[in-house]
């Protein structure tokens, strides 16, 4: 309390007596939320500046009022990093004693000089499209029997090896292998596979050119451009993904995890309070019903035109999207807007 | 359960029942908005309601103005608090649900300390009950509630009245004991007043003062005189706290600005007004705000 203060300036002004009666609790409510008409705002002021009473209770319910940033703080605020936790241990173990596995197998093929139709002739099951290598006259089951059958008449099916073991972890080789490799990697594997495939052939019958091209062209290629996807949607993804905020001024900003905070939609001068990004859809909600909708990370804003409620503009406090289609913004008194079409349309 | 409050208390009295059509529209359509049905508030009561409170806060206020504050009030806390007061079971229950952990929390806040918390609280909630009066009827002071900001920042706002009048009324019962733990016995005398150069000086600040508006005062006292934050101030007058800074550096410096303009009006060369306002530093400035804007005249011994 300031009256428990020594300054004699406070105990001076405690003592003093105020003439003119004390503004209801309300009135002093609707101050310190701008509700107040204009020549009210400016008497009440007027009176406050003289009346230390008003103005200690105006100051601790001030104080004590719930920050509306707090609202945007799960927004605001990068989740701290979850603790480290052994649940990948097992999966570690496992991986572990899958290369380990992979890599002694390797070696005991180029050991032992394993045929390496063999292998060819087992990637089937790992369901590597063939379809560059296949020739049309042949159906499937064809070309299954058929692999099948020179595989169990090579000499390979007859060493000591169990054949499936061998068949997967070769498979599960190739593709912890295929994902490291580079384009021009793939492509030189692929040249490399295809000149064992051209061994394959001499050492198989003719009817292999099947599994030819299979192991060089169908897994690396199949692999790789899975994998280039994946890492350069990754990456477009990961830098494409930005973080939002709205700092003190009201105004909405973007960062890309580089620290530097870009302001987006500067030119609205009303206040926004909330941003929601919900599927790659960023919702930016504020002051007198602005409603601000992108599908593009922040480069382009659609005004949403909420319908009017109650005759006046409202603050939109939530915004809250089920789907990308079905969402609800809610206004601090209380407002509510739903959508069932992506923002089209509001009710 | 609460039960039912025997005789639903009337609220502020209709004191200017015929308000212009359109005013009377802007009520009628914020019926539906406000929930009163759920509440078995009646349109016509609903307009006896917002009626005096227009009446009372606006009543030589234009029919724009009228408009504005229908459109700025919070009908539906209004008509919750009307039924409230009213005795209205679903109402209680729908206080209970929004305040009153609020109001709770909001209590220990201010009192910084659980138990005091908790008596604040609890005396509150007895008052918004309701209290009989002499006549024996139960008053709620949910009935003064008028709808200008939204119950729960009344409800603060109550609870900090309350709290500042416990404080002032127990600060009279301290022991001699407590007096000394505080040290009261060995405080300082009040300092004197700054002395200030020229007289010249403390005209041109007083009548520059005097100029000001409400607001540029409410600002000066509370930061320069109360001390408070720039946040505290800015969430008082319902803006950020980078527009109080902004404009106490804008007020402070047009003061000076004036203050000068005002000494050389009075025949001092303007090298002497910057030596008198470099002599007068800005805590010096700062002091004769804080004793111009005084509220009152010191009270005065017997």
């Amino acid at each position: 309390m300031k009256l428990s203060e020594s300054n004699p300036l406070r105990q001076e002004l405690a003592r003093s007596q105020q003439v003119e009666s004390h503004p209801d609790s309300d009135v002093l409510t609707a101050l310190s939320e701008g509700g107040l008409l204009q020549r009210e705002r400016q008497r009440i002021l007027a009176h406050l500046a003289a009346c230390v009473d008003c103005r200690e209770i105006l100051s601790i319910a001030a104080a004590t009022a719930i920050d509306p940033a707090d609202d945007l703080k799960p927004f605001l605020v990068r989740r701290p990093s979850r603790p480290p936790r052994r649940a990948w241990l097992p999966w570690a173990s496992l991986a572990a004693c899958l290369l380990v596995a992979c890599s002694a197998v390797l070696f005991y093929q180029q050991k032992l000089a394993l045929p390496r139709n063999a292998v060819v002739a087992t990637r089937e099951p790992v369901r590597i499209p063939l379809s560059t290598a296949k020739s049309p006259a042949r159906s499937p089951s064809a070309e299954r029997k058929e692999t099948l059958g020179k595989t169990e008449n090579s000499a390979a099916l007859k060493s000591p090896q169990t054949p499936h073991l061998f068949q997967n972890l070769t498979a599960a080789n190739a593709i912890l292998q295929a994902p490291i490799e580079s384009a021009k990697q793939s492509e030189v594997s692929r040249q490399s596979s295809y000149q064992a495939g051209a061994e394959v052939g001499e050492m198989a019958t003719p009817a292999t050119p099947v599994l030819k091209a299979a192991p060089a062209q169908s897994v690396p290629a199949f692999v790789n451009a899975t994998t280039e996807r994946e890492r350069s949607a990754a990456s477009i993804t990961a830098a494409a993904r930005p973080h939002w905020r709205i700092n003190g001024m009201g105004q909405p900003e973007r960062s890309y995890g580089d620290g530097v905070w870009q302001t987006v939609l500067s030119h609205e001068p009303s206040k926004m309070r909330v941003v929601s990004v919900f599927d790659g859809e960023v919702w930016i909600g504020g002051d007198h019903s602005r409603l601000y909708h992108s599908i593009d990370n922040g480069m382009t804003w659609n005004l949403i035109a909420l319908p009017d409620k109650n005759g006046r503009k409202h603050s939109i406090a939530h915004i809250h999207f089920q789907t990308s289609q079905s969402g609800t913004v809610e206004s601090d008194d209380g407002a509510v807007w739903t959508t069932s079409d992506g923002g089209s349309t509001w009710q | 359960m609460l039960p039912r409050l025997p005789n639903p208390v009337p609220s502020i009295p209709v004191e200017d029942p015929a308000l212009e059509s359109a005013v009377s529209a802007a009520i009628a359509q914020s019926y539906s908005e406000s929930g009163a049905e759920r509440y078995g508030i009646a349109p016509q009561r609903f307009q006896q309601i917002v009626a005096a409170v227009v009446g009372r806060y606006a009543r030589d206020a234009s029919e724009a103005e009228r408009l504005q504050m229908v459109a700025a009030l919070r009908v539906g806390d209004l008509v919750l608090a009307r039924a409230c007061s009213a005795g209205n079971e679903h109402a209680w229950d729908v206080f209970l649900i929004r305040f009153r952990a609020l109001l709770y929390e909001t209590a220990y806040r201010i009192a910084r300390d659980e138990a005091t918390g908790r008596e604040l609280a609890d005396g509150l909630y007895a008052e918004l009950y309701g209290i009989p009066n002499r006549e024996g009827r139960r008053v709620s002071k949910l009935d003064y509630y008028t709808g200008r900001g939204s119950l729960e920042g009344w409800l603060r706002t109550v609870l900090a009245q309350q709290h500042v009048n416990r404080c002032r009324s127990h600060a009279k019962d301290v022991s001699l004991d407590e007096q000394v733990e505080a040290g009261v016995g060995f405080a300082a005398n009040p300092a004197p007043s700054v002395p200030v150069a020229d007289d010249r000086i403390a005209e041109a600040v007083a009548q520059t003062l005097a100029e000001l508006g409400g607001e540029d005062r409410f600002l000066l006292v509370s930061y320069y005189l109360d001390q408070r934050t720039l946040a505290n101030i800015g969430r008082q007058l319902c803006v950020h706290e980078s527009t109080i800074s902004r404009k106490l550096v804008k007020l402070t410096g047009e003061l000076r600005k004036r203050i000068r303009k005002r000494l050389q009006d009075a025949g001092i060369n303007p090298r002497r007004c910057e030596e008198l306002l470099q002599e007068l530093d800005v805590r010096d400035l700062n002091v004769n705000i804080a004793e111009t804007l005084r509220q009152e005249r010191p009270v005065g011994t017997f």
